[in-house]
């Protein structure tokens, strides 16, 4: 048990220095708060998404799915007759554009939704919707929070974008808020309403199913009735397959938002440590009075777990507010690269509050533990007096920094040996780590040879100070060392990835134009461009060549395959940068059945080439071998390329999402442009862009997909700001005499901030010095290990010194702005009163 | 009461930068009966050594302290902080008073420590800081008092849970004559009065003087009575 007045004691004495205490708790806070904001925008996307679907499967325990064509409506009908299956439920599904956003239509059969969605529970028969939707075309139900944001009135008519064609719906109807809980963006109508909308009336996106665990028998029957394309998947599974495409993008903030943590963290070590060394006395009285090493333990701990629990607090509650801005961040770059979701809110949950209070609070208890056993575990006698401790501190350095280069080699180890995503992080950890050990003996050595170049007195004993007070910068430095070797590893790795897709776009994009539906949902949409556009652009006396592609998702058990099928143009092949071939590959590709992979595809799949692909298509489960691995950006998740004649042989669907068009030389691609608008625009709207656009939006979509990366960055180098503002504040705390002892022989104000700002200042430029190896160090791992597991990517490193330069100039104004407060203490402060003591 | 410190063959030796200074080779001495012992000697000689080491705030390397039944040398860290709380008081040079704590808790602390009850953990307070004639300052912090009034609290605090034994290290060392004096008086007064036993270890004659008996620690690290042709 603590003693009272003995935790009073410690409590008072860190009391005594607010500002320390203040800004540790503020720093830790800071990193609390970028952890917690990721953690709410990252669960709350997927949540949302989650419970979109849970809301949209309703109690369906399992789904009959099949691939881009769907199922046929008779054999709903069929295993209703032959099977007496009452508990189904067929489903269409579509999403139209409205305005900049997306709407997921839910097509549903009202007199088979009892016992799967309430949508048409009591209320809704009592005014006889449901006989509204079945009888009249394009009449949907809404949501009340969708139809505010949209500000669709009841009764009301509005054009929504499908296919790029308008289309008209009216809304009859308000979903019950409870009962559609999760569902935001959702339109409900009648499924011949939603059939008539997709062009395909006679095709299903799925069926629903309540199955128990004993209906297995019945479950067999089902599966024989299946078309050999279709399966049945377990409701949840499409939970697992969405939670799985997002993984390493979210693991990869959360190790963002970690490292802010992690900054936090040695900030309270080392405002502890400072705290902890200016109390030595009072610790070694207490124990000289019979406090046993036991309860003083307990007192710091305690200490330490009330700052950590009080940062935690204000992290948490900061956290909240900033995940909202996050959440957009977060939303749009899963909606870019992932699915369509739509999140309008995410609120913290308890398990985000636990993880933030177990990292705050153990945090802060184990940054604390290394100064307090350094004070409890020295005999009192020893800790009455400050010097050896100082001594042991500055002993600590070598063996430290020695430590620090075995963690460096050991993270290289881990990092050549493994394969792994978490083995890669571990290696970057351990790498931070290493490299912030080597910090504070990297100081000290600095400024050693700084002080043999300089010869004035006063320069001379500026540069002496860094080393005198290495014990309390020592650890604010590494934060900001950290912070910085940060901001340039991803900084240096963003660069090389852009140079690397940069290059991949010229190279890929060769067509004069692209063309797709003008309902751009997501970047990889199976909607389809009318044949009569296709032959009306094909014949263009301006068009010398087209390449079609048609792009679908196929699912099979352990989640789904995306497929693009095309049909290059002569001048198309050049753009395929094959990474893996076997002899005569184009040929095979062109002739036989054979595909290539993307790299991530190869990667996350462990494909190689002459591998056979198993693929489930519209004529059963068939084998296509794999004949080259390409290289491509556009999808972390990786890509089966095939030619359009092979796919349509077994999918048999002549649809075409994608066209590329090659102009004839000297045509300019805005007036071919407007001749296409121009000829399809009654026939079907199309989105173009010409090539130079489509390099640009893409680019954009990257720098969009790295937007959140950089807040996240900035974020971090504020909490390291935080840090060395700390730390200096303390140097000038334990400094007040020697300051004071200046002042009196003589230094006047200015000559004085002049040492204390060349001190933060050089302080600053060593932090900066020092971050470059290990920002590239960092990078190099970033491009060659993280990016290669997370995402399946290769490409070369680029060494760019801009960001060098950036992290060098950034490192010496923070220092410099952290530094000012301090100084300005140290001028106010009466020489008289610092001299004679505490 | 403590009557009896036994030291037997005590080595005790610290490093300085990178030298080993041997301060006991084989130190052997034994205090007996109550009252008050003075020990003068040179300055680094290991008169606060000595202290340490028989209030267990430090270890000798080799050889055995007992005092009285107990041998503190056997001790572990928690019993060595138990035997301090209640048999031992200290008076430390500079004080080292509890700064973050008012003048009554610095001295309720080794009372709560001990786990007396509150009630009369205030009455032995108002008691020994009556004794003291600081009883007016019992809510004032430690930064607050003189350096004499800080003395006059650490007096108190060393016994006002009556140890048995009170250690006094250089106790007018950080102040002037007059004071000195003073708290000299007030340390040999309170212990006489409250029957404890007083080690004090001080470089000035006039202090030893207050004294029953007076040593001398040699530059040896030997101990012997005080007399007349002995050198220190």
């Amino acid at each position: 048990m603590v003693a009272s007045l003995p935790f009073r004691a410690c409590i008072n004495g860190l009391l005594r220095y607010p500002l320390q205490a203040a800004l540790a708790v503020l720093g830790l806070a800071l990193g609390v708060m970028v952890f917690v904001a990721v953690d709410i925008a990252t669960d709350g996307a997927q949540r949302a998404f989650r419970l979109s679907l849970d809301a949209l499967s309703g109690r369906a325990t399992h789904h009959i799915v099949a691939g881009a064509q769907g199922l046929p409506d008779t054999l709903y009908v069929r295993l209703r007759r032959e099977l007496g299956l009452r508990q189904s439920a067929p489903v269409v599904e579509t999403a139209v554009s409205y305005g900049t956003g997306v709407l997921q239509v839910l097509g549903v059969d009202p007199f088979a939704e009892q016992g799967f969605r309430s949508y048409f529970a009591a209320d809704a028969l009592q005014d006889n919707l449901w006989r509204r939707l079945l009888l009249e075309p394009g009449t949907v139900l809404i949501g009340a929070r969708t139809a505010e944001r949209l500000g669709v009135a009841m009764g009301e008519r509005f054009t929504v974008q499908l296919n790029g064609r308008d289309v008209a719906l009216t809304r009859v109807g308000t979903l019950d808020d409870a009962t559609t809980r999760g569902i935001e963006n959702v339109l409900v109508a009648d499924i011949a309403s939603v059939k008539e909308l997709r062009d395909q009336p006679t095709r299903l996106s799925r069926i629903d199913l309540i199955l128990r665990d004993e209906d297995a028998d019945l479950r067999a029957a089902i599966e024989k009735r299946l078309p050999s394309d279709a399966r049945i998947e377990a409701a949840s599974a499409r939970v697992r397959s969405v939670q799985e495409l997002t993984r390493a993008f979210t693991l990869n903030l959360t190790a963002m938002s970690l490292l802010a943590v992690v900054i936090g963290v040695f900030l309270i070590y080392n405002t502890l440590h400072f705290t902890i060394l200016r109390r030595h006395v009072t610790f070694a009285t207490l124990r000289a009075l019979g406090v046993t090493r036991r309860e003083l333990l307990v007192s710091i701990l305690l200490e330490a777990g009330l700052l950590g629990a009080l940062a935690v607090c204000l992290g948490t509650l900061a956290g909240s507010y900033v995940a909202d801005s996050l959440l957009a961040l977060v939303s749009r770059t899963i909606n870019d690269l992932y699915f369509a979701v739509s999140v309008s809110e995410a609120s913290i949950t308890g398990a985000t509050v636990l993880k933030a209070t177990l990292l705050g609070v153990s945090g802060s208890l184990l940054a604390v533990s290394v100064p307090a056993g350094e004070a409890l575990f020295a005999p009192p006698a020893q800790t009455l007096m400050r010097r050896p401790i100082e001594r042991r501190v500055t002993g600590w350095l070598l063996p430290l920094a020695a430590a620090g280069l075995l963690l460096v080699a050991l993270s290289v180890l881990i990092a050549a040996l493994s394969a792994g995503l978490s083995s890669g992080y571990a290696a970057l950890a351990i790498l931070l780590i290493g490299c912030s050990l080597l910090v504070p003996w990297s100081v000290v050595k600095l400024a050693r040879a700084l002080r043999r170049l300089v010869r004035h007195p006063m320069l001379r004993h500026t540069v002496g100070g860094l080393e005198a007070g290495i014990s309390r910068i020592g650890v604010a430095e590494a934060a900001l060392v950290v912070a910085l070797a940060a901001t340039i590893g991803v900084t240096l790795m963003i660069g090389s990835f852009r140079t690397a897709v940069d290059q991949w776009l010229s190279s890929t994009l060769r067509a004069d134009i692209y063309i797709r539906p003008a309902q751009a949902v997501t970047g990889r949409d199976e909607t389809r461009i009318e044949p009569a556009v296709i032959a009306a652009i094909r014949n263009m006396p301006a068009v010398s060549d087209i390449s079609l592609g048609r792009f679908v998702e196929l699912r099979r058990e352990g989640g789904g395959v995306s497929l693009f099928a095309i049909e290059l143009a002569g001048e198309s092949y050049a753009g395929f940068h094959l990474l893996a071939e076997r002899a005569q590959a184009w040929q095979a590709f062109d002739n036989d059945m054979a595909v290539f992979v993307s790299e991530p595809y190869a990667f996350h799949h462990r494909v190689q080439v002459g591998d056979v692909l198993q693929l489930p298509t519209a004529l059963g489960e068939q084998g296509f071998a794999v004949a080259g691995i390409y290289r491509d950006y556009g999808s972390d998740q990786g890509v089966v390329l095939m030619r359009m004649s092979l796919y349509r042989r077994w999918w048999q669907d002549p649809g075409i999402s994608s066209m590329g068009v090659y102009l004839k030389q000297s045509q300019d691609p805005q007036q071919a442009m407007g001749d296409i608008h121009a000829l399809t625009g009654d026939v079907q709207q199309l989105s173009l862009r010409s090539n130079r656009e489509l390099r640009a939006v893409s680019l954009e979509v990257f720098d969009r997909t790295f937007e959140i990366t950089r807040v996240l960055r900035w974020l971090t180098t504020i909490v390291a700001v935080v840090a060395i503002l700390t730390a200096l504040s303390a140097v000038q705390l334990e400094r007040r005499r020697e300051l004071a002892l200046l002042r009196g022989i003589g230094l006047t104000s200015r000559q004085l901030a002049g040492v204390l700002f060349a001190q933060t200042g050089l302080l600053g430029l060593f932090a900066g010095l020092l971050a470059m190896p290990v920002g590239v160090a960092l990078s190099v791992l970033l491009v060659h290990v993280i990016n290669r597991r997370a995402f399946g990517w290769s490409m070369d490193f680029v060494l760019d010194a801009k960001p060098l330069a950036e992290a060098l100039a950034l490192a010496t104004l923070v220092a410099l702005i952290a530094g000012a407060l301090p100084v300005w203490r140290a001028l106010r402060e009466s020489p008289a009163l610092a001299l004679r003591g505490e | 009461m403590a009557r009896r410190i036994e030291l037997h063959g005590i080595y005790h030796s610290y490093v300085q930068g990178s030298v080993r200074q041997t301060v006991f080779e084989a130190l052997s001495h034994t205090f007996a009966g109550a009252g008050s012992t003075a020990i003068l000697g040179r300055s680094g000689c290991g008169k606060s050594t000595l202290l340490n080491l028989i209030s267990g705030l430090d270890r000798p390397q080799r050889g055995r302290i007992r005092v009285d039944d107990q041998e503190i040398t056997a001790y572990n860290e928690a019993q060595l902080a138990l035997y301090r709380r209640r048999y031992v008081g200290i008076v430390f040079q500079s004080f080292n008073l509890v700064p973050t704590l008012s003048v009554g808790d610095n001295l309720r602390l080794p009372l709560e420590l001990n786990g007396l009850p509150a009630k009369e953990r205030e009455r032995r307070v108002a008691e020994v800081l009556e004794r003291v004639g600081l009883r007016e300052l019992i809510d004032r912090y430690p930064e607050e008092l003189s350096g004499g009034e800080q003395q006059r609290v650490a007096v108190a605090r060393s016994v006002v849970h009556k140890p048995q034994l009170v250690l006094a290290d250089e106790p007018t060392g950080s102040l002037d004559a007059e004071n000195g004096t003073r708290a000299i008086e007030l340390i040999r007064d309170t212990t006489v009065e409250g029957g404890h036993t007083l080690l004090m270890v001080t470089h000035s004659l006039a202090v030893a003087g207050y004294a029953d008996t007076v040593l001398v620690l040699d530059d040896d690290g030997v101990l012997d009575e005080y007399r007349e042709g002995i050198a220190w």
